[in-house]
């Protein structure tokens, strides 16, 4: 087989795969209907045919016969020269038959009878269309008589088979045949199509179904198919999303707790470190200050070590200092709470624009309230940590807008809309979601909001969230 | 409460608030062992009241977020400022956010200096609030300054860090080549600034620029107006 065949077949087989079940099936039932109709419209003309060729076959027959037997006795009666009359008027009855007399010594022919169908009643005078007369009638079948006097051939009679009649007959019986089978054939589809639809129906609302689970819509049901084989199979269907509905309710529930305990626990934390590492930190430079002075008073061999050990000291709670502000600022902001969220976010963005020299930082707050309640603050503030922060690491960008907006719907704040937009080299497009990307896709979630991150156009990347405020929580009761 | 005790009857009285026994002890230590000042020590805010009004301390000490209370010490210090806009209060504190330095600042403190900054840091901060200067630590003053020019209202909310620092030293009356020592870049790097600078302000030459920084940037003490 060539490959243009194997092309031609597989293209067909998509084809045939793409189309729905209920055009398969009425295809397949049309393209039987074809080919039965086709095989009993060819039954009928060889059947057409051969009672065609009886018909011409006994006619020709008999004619032949009386034409020999008339000869003889208008021979016997030497009434030649009325032959051709009495010939004609004997032959005015014939039927799909026509005669020519031919006279040998002069080569006269004269037409003795051709129209057979002129003595037909004129309701029955039809004809069938050439093509169906060829495919009947193969070739015209022709018979010689010939006429001797004396033992020599003075004329010939030459009759050709003419089964018109036989064949119009045949063209109408099978013509009211094919027409019924076409209103039949409109009648199956029409039907079968009707009826397929409600057998299908069911299939395409299980597919349909399938789709919404895939999408992670859990809280789709199918109703009752009423097909005595397709209800267990809707019915195992609902169990399994209700089983992934249950699922997906406790994962949630799991995760708000996660985040609850571990933002508690960084809230305690933090504060720890916050009001309590600080005093220390203090209380060691004015112990170190004080032994310094005291040092100082003594002869030099013995203040080198002390000052020696201070500035160790002194080392020491630099180091200490450091990782304390690391830690307070991955942890929690301390701030959180105590100043408006406007404010606790130019804060962070004024970290991130001391941090990045060369970015420029733009800032879009339409409509904040102090506080939309420490969860989705919180949010707000982790989401737009984790954009900035990805913004820089991948995008290299010499600005960054970032805008926290609230849409108010009669004076009361609805949607907070917040995007983090840079014109960066963009994010490849497969670069996979790290931890905080999808921590902070968690958080929103949790949160009933949508999250997309995409490719600008313009060049650079856009993450943009969306959180419905007052919020409203995913637990399903 | 008063525990400090003094050797000197010349030597000035300061008022530390704090609710943290670390700090207080410190803070008698760092000044009474160098015989600077006499000390007295307050763990509330109401308790820091009654010694202020009692002793009428020449420099006070205040920590933002004193037990329960939320930056308590702002309250102190608003309510100190209603009727005493002299004495200096220098605040010491843990908190860095620059919107909490700011409103501190705004509510008229003389000082801010963090709690785990280095003892010469907390000493010289100390010195300049004693004699009713500004001091404000120097890693707080850029976030601030940044954090102000960040406001919608200023004209400043487009430069970045680099273009804002370049501006100040600028405004300070620095040749190019001084300032890219300063900030540890090219020469080359200042002028392309410089240019960038002029193009987002909208200034068409150095002067007009410098009129512009003079007029909205802070002092080059670190105070910010």
């Amino acid at each position: 087989m060539t490959s243009a065949y194997d092309v031609q077949r597989s293209r067909l087989s998509a084809w045939w795969h793409g189309i729905p079940i209920r055009w398969q099936v009425l295809t397949a039932i049309v393209a039987t209907f074809i080919v039965t109709g086709l095989f009993a419209g060819s039954v009928s003309v060889i059947d057409a045919r051969q009672r065609a060729h009886v018909e011409t076959e006994f006619h020709l027959a008999l004619w032949q016969q009386y034409i020999g037997v008339r000869f003889s006795e208008l021979m016997s009666e030497r009434e030649l020269d009325g032959i051709e009359k009495q010939i004609r008027a004997d032959l005015s009855r014939v039927r799909h038959v026509s005669a020519t007399l031919t006279f040998r010594a002069t080569g006269r022919t004269i037409e003795l009878a051709n129209s057979p169908l002129q003595a037909q009643p004129p309701e029955r005078n039809e004809t069938a269309p050439q093509w169906f007369i060829d495919l009947v009638q193969s070739k015209p079948e022709v018979r010689n008589v010939d006429l001797n006097v004396r033992g020599v051939r003075v004329a010939n009679i030459s009759l050709t088979a003419k089964p018109d009649d036989e064949i119009a007959e045949a063209w109408i019986l099978l013509r009211k045949v094919a027409m019924w089978w076409i209103i039949g054939l409109v009648a199956t589809i029409l039907g079968l199509y009707f009826i397929l639809g409600y057998i299908l129906g069911p299939l395409v609302s299980f597919a349909s179904g399938m789709r919404e689970l895939e999408g992670g819509h859990y809280d789709v049901r199918l109703p009752d198919p009423g097909v005595r084989e397709l209800t267990p199979v809707a019915t195992n269907f609902n169990h399994l999303a209700r089983a992934l509905e249950k699922a997906k309710s406790d994962n949630t529930h799991l995760y708000r707790q996660l985040i609850a305990v571990q933002e508690d626990e960084r809230r305690r934390i933090a504060a720890d470190l916050h009001d309590e590492v600080g005093p220390c930190l203090f209380g060691i430079m004015a112990s170190t200050s004080s032994i310094k002075r005291f040092a100082q008073d003594l002869p030099l061999e013995k203040c080198a070590p002390i000052l020696d050990a201070v500035h160790e000291i002194n080392h020491i709670s630099d180091k200490l200092r450091t990782m304390n502000r690391g830690l307070l600022a991955r942890l929690r902001p301390v701030a959180l709470g105590r100043i408006s969220l406007e404010d606790l976010i130019s804060d962070l963005v004024t970290s991130f624009a001391g941090a990045n020299p060369d970015v420029s930082f733009e800032r879009n707050f339409k409509n904040l309230p102090r506080s939309f309640g420490e969860t989705i603050d919180l949010t707000i503030y982790r989401c737009i940590q984790e954009g900035v922060t990805n913004a820089l690491r991948h995008g290299l960008p010499k600005d960054i807008e970032i805008g926290v907006l609230a849409h108010a719907h009669n004076g009361n704040p609805s949607t907070i809309k917040l995007y983090v937009a840079d014109n960066g080299r963009g994010i490849e497009p497969d670069t996979p979601f790290g931890f905080g990307l999808s921590s902070m896709r968690e958080r929103v979630r949790l949160l009933n909001g949508t999250h997309a991150i995409a490719n600008d156009p313009r060049g650079g990347t856009r993450l943009e969230i969306e959180i419905p405020f007052p919020a409203t929580t995913t637990m399903a009761a | 409460m008063q525990l400090a005790t003094s050797n000197s009857q010349t030597a000035m009285t300061v008022l530390i608030i704090d609710d943290h026994p670390f700090v207080l002890q410190g803070c008698a230590r760092i000044f009474e062992d160098a015989k600077v000042a006499r000390v007295l020590q307050a763990a509330s805010l109401a308790d820091g009241y009654r010694l202020y009004r009692a002793n009428k301390p020449a420099v006070i000490i205040v920590d933002l977020s004193i037990k329960a209370a939320m930056l308590g010490g702002l309250s102190f210090v608003r309510r100190l400022r209603m009727h005493d806009k002299k004495t200096p209060v220098l605040v010491l504190s843990m908190h860095r956010d620059p919107m909490i330095v700011r409103r501190a600042l705004e509510l008229g403190v003389t000082g801010f200096v963090l709690k785990d900054a280095p003892a010469e840091e907390f000493l010289t901060a100390f010195a300049r609030v004693r004699q009713g200067k500004a001091y404000l630590s120097p890693e707080l003053a850029s976030d601030v300054v940044f954090s102000e020019a960040r406001s919608t209202a200023s004209p400043f909310k487009s430069l970045t860090l680099r273009e804002l620092q370049t501006l100040q030293l600028i405004a300070e009356g620095k040749p190019y080549g001084v300032i890219a020592q300063e900030l540890n870049v090219s020469y080359k790097t200042i002028a392309n600034t410089c240019s960038q600078i002029k193009n987002k302000l909208g200034a068409r030459s150095l002067p007009e620029l410098m009129r512009i920084a003079l007029k909205h940037l802070p002092g080059p003490d670190g105070r910010v107006e």
